[in-house]
């Protein structure tokens, strides 16, 4: 150790004898030996540090100035657990808060509709209706229909295809297929795609809805790989009704 | 018979450093009383640790206004009365660094100085105190 280290190690320390010496104090003490400058001013410090020492220890605190202390921590009120204080309340306040909004986020995100289905369907109330031919095929045969277009695997819940089918086509989205098909009867569009090309996750055989704009609502549902998407003209309570009236 | 509890047991060595800053029993007595109210005001004070360090600081801030004495009061150590007289902060440093309640860098902490600065106050305070002479010559 480098004697200027020593030096202001050394400057920092008290002896005590009860105390243990810390491991730098010990490599500063043996970097006395190397310095007899160094070991002088060492013993100078000892000699002082012992006289204050003494001085310290020696000197008796009147038992006056004590209880007077002891009065004065007496009379300090002690902190206990109180709903009432401002501290206490913002915390409580603050929690009960974060637990709610956790909650609303936990419980409200499964039962929300899925942003995917939204673009869907705000891109099927925008596109040009260039893609949609009249069809006058039985709805048993929509699905031969469509393996002609090119989408394979098109079904839909009985309870709308049952109706009549005025127009179907098949729209790309995002580079993937959507087999959409007019429902004169509800006042609708019936969009059909594959669940997996997007990031739909909602339980089987439910439908969720929403407003997609003022004079739009939209319900999606999804059975295994497949979606269906209703495009309703109307409000978003008219097309629960409808979805209500016909449970699978 | 004085109880303090346990966490306030400090209160003894704080009233040590106060009779080295004010160099008189009572005017020791009154500075901790003050400053031990000044800490008891603050009800944002958690840690005993913290309203330690807190006491201490403020007995050094108000030790500072304290006139040094040329004549010891009650106290009859004249170690300590040579020690009141020395030189901020290396006194106070001295003195915290025998009370053994801080480390080094909690004493910069309580004198408003870096860690880095200690040992040179340290070594100019011991100088004084091998020069004013008494107990220490």
């Amino acid at each position: 150790m480098r004697p200027q280290t020593a030096r202001r190690i050394l400057a920092c320390h008290v002896d005590d004898p009860n105390g243990e010496i810390p491991p730098a104090m010990q490599s500063a003490l043996k970097s006395l030996a190397k310095s007899p400058e160094l070991q002088a001013d060492y013993e100078k410090q000892c000699g002082i540090d012992s006289t204050l020492r003494t001085a310290f220890k020696d000197t008796e605190v009147p038992e006056g100035a004590m209880n007077a202390f002891a009065l004065q921590v007496e009379a300090i009120p002690k902190r206990h657990f109180n709903p009432r204080d401002p501290a206490i309340a913002s915390v409580i306040i603050g929690f009960v808060l974060l637990v709610f909004v956790l909650a609303w986020d936990f419980l409200g995100r499964p039962a929300s509709f899925p942003p995917d289905g939204l673009e869907i369907a705000e891109s099927i109330l925008s596109a040009d209706e260039s893609y949609l031919q009249p069809v006058a095929v039985s709805p048993e045969e929509l699905d031969d229909w469509f393996v002609l277009k090119g989408f394979d695997g098109f079904r839909a819940p009985p309870f709308l295809i049952g109706g009549s089918v005025d127009s179907a086509g098949v729209m790309e989205f995002e580079k993937q297929p959507v087999a959409i098909v007019g429902l004169p009867a509800f006042k609708a569009r019936l969009a059909v795609f594959n669940a997996t090309s997007w990031d739909i996750v909602m339980p089987d055989n439910e439908w969720r809805t929403a407003q997609v704009t003022p004079e739009y609502s939209a319900a999606l549902s999804r059975e295994n790989e497949t979606c269906f998407l209703i495009v309703f003209k109307g409000s978003e309570a008219g097309l629960k009704k409808i979805i209500k009236a016909n449970p699978r | 018979m004085s109880h303090l509890p346990k966490e306030w047991r400090f209160l003894r060595s704080a009233w040590l450093y106060a009779l080295v800053l004010t160099g008189g029993d009572a005017a020791a007595t009154e500075l901790v009383s003050r400053a031990l109210k000044g800490v008891a005001d603050r009800n944002d004070l958690v840690g005993s640790r913290r309203r330690r360090r807190l006491l201490f600081a403020m007995l050094y801030r108000e030790g500072q206004k304290i006139t040094r004495r040329d004549q010891a009061g009650n106290t009859t150590n004249s170690a300590l009365t040579s020690l009141h007289r020395i030189h901020e902060p290396g006194r106070s440093a001295l003195a915290l660094l025998h009370l053994r309640l801080f480390d080094p860098d909690q004493i910069a902490v309580v004198i408003d100085k870096t860690e880095k600065q200690l040992p040179a106050i340290l070594a100019t305070a011991r100088e004084e105190l091998s020069k004013s002479g008494g107990p220490f010559q």
